[in-house]
């Protein structure tokens, strides 16, 4: 599994996520177009769980959750990205690096699951 | 309908967000003005004689999405587009889901029964879209620059249904 944090205020009352929750700020090196995710084997690895994933970034903060064949049927380019910070980060962005129009983004919303683990 | 915009430039360190003009008797024309600090243009979004806004429009751009703009991304031109696109709308059209996105856009969504429609304004117009889907079909895209009318019309005929 493949997973995107969320701010709660931008997931609707019957669960499905707004399509604003699928961007990322430019970075600081420059690179824009993706989106920060988390792959489940490499926090499983690290003895981490979802729940985990969404202490860490605070209680205003859900867990998306996706497969990576669903992502990139839809398009996407999925690589790893460790940082200190979490196990398992990585990022997404289009296969063809294009900005992600809304269309594209609505289409994550669609299939973008609230992870099961969560309470 | 008719639709008027004009940009103008502001003294730099303005530093009110305000409404210079409003009123409720639908005679008038209406206006929103915006500002900020900083060298970014106030832009006014007057609509024609008669014609009203919905009501959420004012709140939702002078105080909600700038709270949900946690990073300060959203230029006031992008707020100012996204205020006429909205002020286009039939004055029935319900408060929309909205959000601000990390890639300094604003979205508006609508689940409308069997539609779905969403906007989005950004920082870089080339984005600006419109998104119509009926009963979780594809999901079918158009630029919004050119389409503002459409999507009044398109929201009026759900809006009828």
């Amino acid at each position: 599994m493949v997973y995107r944090v969320a701010k709660k205020r931008d997931i609707k009352p019957n669960g499905t996520p707004q399509s604003d929750c699928f961007s990322d700020k430019e970075a600081d090196d420059g690179s824009s177009y993706y989106m920060s995710v988390y792959f489940s084997d490499e926090m499983q690895l690290a003895g981490k769980s979802v729940t985990d994933l969404q202490q860490e970034w605070g209680s205003e903060y859900t867990v998306l959750a996706f497969s990576a064949a669903d992502l990139r049927e839809q398009g996407e380019r999925l690589w790893r990205d460790s940082n200190d910070e979490f196990p398992g980060h990585g990022a997404c962005k289009r296969a063809d690096d294009a900005e992600r129009t809304r269309g594209q983004k609505r289409k994550l919303a669609k299939i973008a699951k609230i992870a099961p683990e969560l309470p | 309908m008719t639709l008027l915009a004009e940009s103008e430039r502001t003294t730099p360190n303005s530093t009110d967000v305000a409404i210079a003009s409003a009123n409720g008797s639908g005679t008038l024309p209406k206006q929103i003005r915006i500002s900020r600090p900083g060298p970014d243009a106030s832009v006014s979004t007057l609509l024609g004689r008669g014609e009203r806004p919905p009501a959420w429009v004012e709140r939702l751009v002078l105080e909600e999405i700038p709270t949900k703009d946690d990073y300060g991304l959203i230029s006031l031109d992008t707020l100012a587009r996204f205020a006429q696109a909205c002020s286009t709308l039939p004055d029935r059209t319900p408060k929309p889901y909205y959000g601000v996105g990390d890639d300094a856009t604003i979205g508006a969504e609508w689940d409308l029964g069997r539609f779905h429609v969403e906007i989005q304004v950004g920082n870089n117009s080339a984005v600006d879209s419109i998104v119509f889907e009926v009963d979780e079909g594809e999901p079918k895209e158009l630029p919004l620059e050119g389409n503002v009318r459409t999507l009044a019309a398109l929201m009026s005929r759900l809006l009828r249904d």
